[in-house]
């Protein structure tokens, strides 16, 4: 079966979590995406190697043995090594590029700008080529060589201030929010290139700048404060147009049920799931307006009954009855839910025999599946790419190993 | 534009279904939302409004999502509103709905009877569970959805209740997973000459996006909420990465990967540059927290930021919206951008969320409900004037 994109060869440097979430989707899509890394392993997210004691080498690790994280940012590509520091190295980057449609980095704009492989170079051996950045901020303006990371752009695109309670710090929503939005954004937008590029022959630069995309996740906000010159605060679960709209604590460790009530329809529902039909005509609640003013008895009445409820048992109880209400789930529920289950939401890939299992993004299709493969082995790639895709023959090869431009990780795939 | 020449019919409603089509849209796609005739989105009706006065012109989230979109009034479930309809299809590359699972079969417009009379169309629906499977008929919202994509239990202080994030993060990324599938469709019809139906589903969306599913996949490790710091609670995870006051304000605070005892430089504090501190970061994380906050109190949140900045440490200010509008990289960058409205009148509105040097991002203005009719009935569908003022006056559009 055809897929996505087949056919298509992305070149990637980005580092951390937004670049390869990004092109792991795309390598989930069908392309062969390449991973260039540095010969010096780094120590990325969720890879920290085990403790050691001070000068003494980490000891080797199995790929199956890496943390989960190495697993699904590496995911779907295959891994070469690069030492772009060194010039024969770039010249092989460039001949990889004449073989590429996409090339992709998330550094800040003077790196690639040092090594001379912005897209104004690129185009001089790929003329078509589309060449993605994921700057935090842009490659333009003040702030453009500030470095930056996930975390601390959510602080800066306004969606940390309006996280929390009323009474605590700005709060970061779970984990690593901006990165992936940014990744998905700009897998996105570098198919929309290939369409485009498909129809003119032509391909693009693409600035992905991670706070502009984030940025627009509290447009309404924003524009709140454009219209109305209004400052909106955090309020934890609190909704200012409905009530009961919060979690309450259930029975059971740390176990939360989420319940939304829209109009008194649900109100009246909710009210006879907990057998508190007397609630129901009670003045106090009988409309959103008063349910609002009065919303500390209202969410006394909703805890007292969670309280004795088993949180997934609680919600399918409302939800039977037709009132907005969820589990809050840990990742272990989700694990194991029928429904994540039913559509297949995590895939199987096999590293040395053992089953590492990863998430597809959030869509089936008839067609345009994401189908996970696994994740490269350090340098594991490098001879084979270097030598069918930029045509190095093996003493070319060996001499890029021999002054540090990249890892050899079988001596013997390299003829003497 | 990137899209240009793909036409789009919108009928889906709601914060989900407006960003998938906002970001088409952007990305030069003809977006024609086709809109319920009197009332519209409910994105319209949704506060907050200009002046707090409920008006279906002037909703933030409409003025923002619907951004560079056309509007038609059509009621899709008339018979006559059916044909026409029918005959927009003949045209479209894309239609997306989040009328809910059974939704597009029970209106006869099924993806297999879809697919029958347009093999080249892309049905992207846009639910919260996908159309199928057990949970399929839920009602939701986004504080239900935030909880089941697992996003809720890791978000907020560990000894308080587990909250949502600001705004409604659920239903953007599912909208933005609905945009990547379909542009993942468009490409492949380019080798196949096949449409699709791309089923999304906002849960699993916002669940993709936290990185601690294949943590207990794989190792069986269940994270929980940490507040502002990252969710790896190891001793010898790195730090800081969290949010602390400054003289102002907050400012977020993260650690130098290159040398991160460099911290001890910046905030003229030696034992912040202790190496025993740093082979176990993550379990000084409150000793950390205290030195620092205490440098930090003699500094307003840019100054702060400033310093750290000079020394490579990628401390970053915690902003505000009115913050936003006043910064320097934003206003250096003409991010916002003023756009005259006819209801709400000259309102800024936010820039691209990406920009491209061939294809330039669409920034307009959101239209009104219906502004688009004439164009699309008489223009594009060749109806008359007086046909057109029929189907109004029977209330189809």
């Amino acid at each position: 079966m055809v897929r996505p994109l087949e056919g298509i060869r992305v070149l990637d440097l980005t580092i951390v979590v937004a670049g390869p979430v990004g092109t792991g989707l795309l390598g989930d899509l069908g392309a062969e995406v390449i991973k260039v890394e540095n010969t010096v392993q780094r120590q990325i997210i969720g890879a920290a190697p085990p403790r050691r004691a001070p000068g003494e080498a980490p000891p080797p690790m199995t790929q199956a043995q890496r943390a989960a994280g190495f697993h699904d940012l590496n995911r779907s590509k295959l891994g070469i090594t690069l030492n772009l520091n060194l010039p024969l190295a770039r010249d092989a980057f460039k001949k990889l590029a004449a073989k590429s449609d996409v090339v992709i980095d998330n550094f800040s704009p003077r790196v690639l700008r040092n090594f001379g492989l912005e897209y104004d170079d690129l185009v001089k051996v790929k003329p078509d080529i589309i060449a993605v950045s994921m700057p935090a901020f842009g490659k333009t303006g003040p702030f453009r060589d500030r470095t930056s990371f996930g975390p601390g752009i959510d602080a800066l695109s306004g969606l940390s201030h309006l996280t929390g309670y009323p009474d605590s710090t700005p709060l970061k929503p779970g984990n690593y929010y901006c990165d992936y939005n940014a990744g998905v954004l700009a897998a996105t937008a570098i198919m929309a290139a290939l369409f485009r590029r498909r129809r003119t022959g032509r391909g693009q630069f693409i600035e992905v700048a991670m706070r502009d995309g984030l940025t627009q996740l509290i447009g309404e906000s924003l524009i709140d404060y454009a219209l109305n010159h209004r400052v909106q605060q955090r309020s934890a679960n609190r909704d200012p147009y409905r009530a009961p709209h919060d979690v309450y604590r259930c029975a059971g460790e740390d176990s939360w049920l989420a319940v939304s009530v829209w109009n008194d329809a649900e109100w009246e529902a909710l009210c006879r799931t907990m057998g508190r039909e007397d609630l129901i005509a009670d003045p106090r609640f009988s409309t959103i307006l008063v349910r609002k003013r009065n919303e500390s008895e209202v969410d006394a009445a909703v805890s007292a009954w969670a309280a004795h409820q088993e949180h997934q048992e609680a919600a399918r109880k409302l939800q039977a009855a037709g009132v907005r209400a969820a589990p809050v789930m840990t990742t272990r529920e989700i694990a194991h839910d029928p429904q994540f289950q039913h559509r297949n939401a995590f895939q199987a890939v096999d590293v040395e025999g053992q089953a590492i299992r990863l998430q597809r993004p959030g869509w089936l299709a008839e067609r345009a599946n994401t189908q996970i493969s696994r994740a490269p082995k350090f340098s594991e790639h490098t001879v084979a790419v270097l030598r069918d895709i930029a045509g190095l023959d093996d003493r070319e090869i060996r001499e890029l190993a021999a002054i540090g431009g990249i890892v050899l990780p079988e001596v013997s795939e390299v003829k003497a | 534009m990137a899209l240009e020449g793909v036409s789009v019919l919108d009928l889906s409603e709601g914060i989900a279904g407006g960003y998938c089509t906002k970001v088409l849209a952007g990305l030069g796609a003809e977006v024609i939302k086709i809109e319920r005739p009197g009332s519209g989105d409910v994105l319209r009706h949704t506060p907050p409004f200009k002046d707090d006065l409920p008006n279906p012109e002037t909703s933030a989230l409409h003025l923002h999502l619907s951004m560079g979109k056309k509007s038609i009034t059509l009621d899709v479930g008339s018979p006559s509103g059916r044909s026409l309809f029918l005959r927009m299809l003949e045209g479209a590359d894309i239609l997306v709905e989040s009328g809910g699972p059974k939704a597009m079969s029970r209106a006869g417009l099924g993806y297999d009877t879809l697919r029958d009379a347009h093999p080249r169309l892309i049905l992207t629906s846009i639910t919260y569970f996908g159309t199928s499977g057990p949970y399929a008929d839920y009602v939701m919202d986004e504080l239900t959805a935030y909880s089941m994509g697992g996003y809720t239990y890791l978000t907020g202080l560990p000894d308080r209740e587990p909250i949502k994030a600001g705004g409604s993060q659920a239903h953007y990324q599912g909208g933005l997973h609905a945009a990547a599938g379909t542009l993942a469709a468009l490409n492949l019809r380019d080798l196949t000459g096949e449409g699709d139906h791309i089923d999304t589903s906002i849960v699993e969306a916002i669940c993709f996006a936290h990185a601690a599913m294949s943590a207990y996949l794989n190792t069986d490790l269940v994270f929980k909420r940490v507040g502002a710091r990252l969710l790896s609670e190891a001793p010898r995870a790195m730090y800081p990465s969290t949010i602390l006051a400054c003289k102002d304000g907050f400012i977020h605070a993260h650690y130098a990967p290159a040398d991160p005892a460099l911290l001890g430089v910046l905030t003229e504090t030696p034992r912040l540059g202790d190496p025993d501190l740093w082979d176990t970061p993550r379990a000084h994380a409150d000793e950390i927290d205290e030195l620092l906050s205490a440098w930090l109190a003699q500094f307003d949140k840019y100054e702060a930021v400033r310093r750290a900045q000079e020394l490579r440490h990628p401390f970053t200010e915690v902003l505000d919206p009115s913050d936003l509008f006043e910064d320097a990289q934003f206003q250096a960058r003409g991010f916002f951008r003023d756009l005259e409205h006819p209801v709400a009148g000259l309102v800024p509105h936010l820039g691209p969320p990406l920009q491209m040097s061939e294809t330039e991002w669409r920034v307009a203005r959101a239209p009104t409900l219906g502004e688009h009719n004439r164009e699309v009935y008489i223009e594009k569908l060749g109806l008359s004037v007086d046909e057109l003022s029929a189907l109004a006056a029977a209330r189809v559009v």
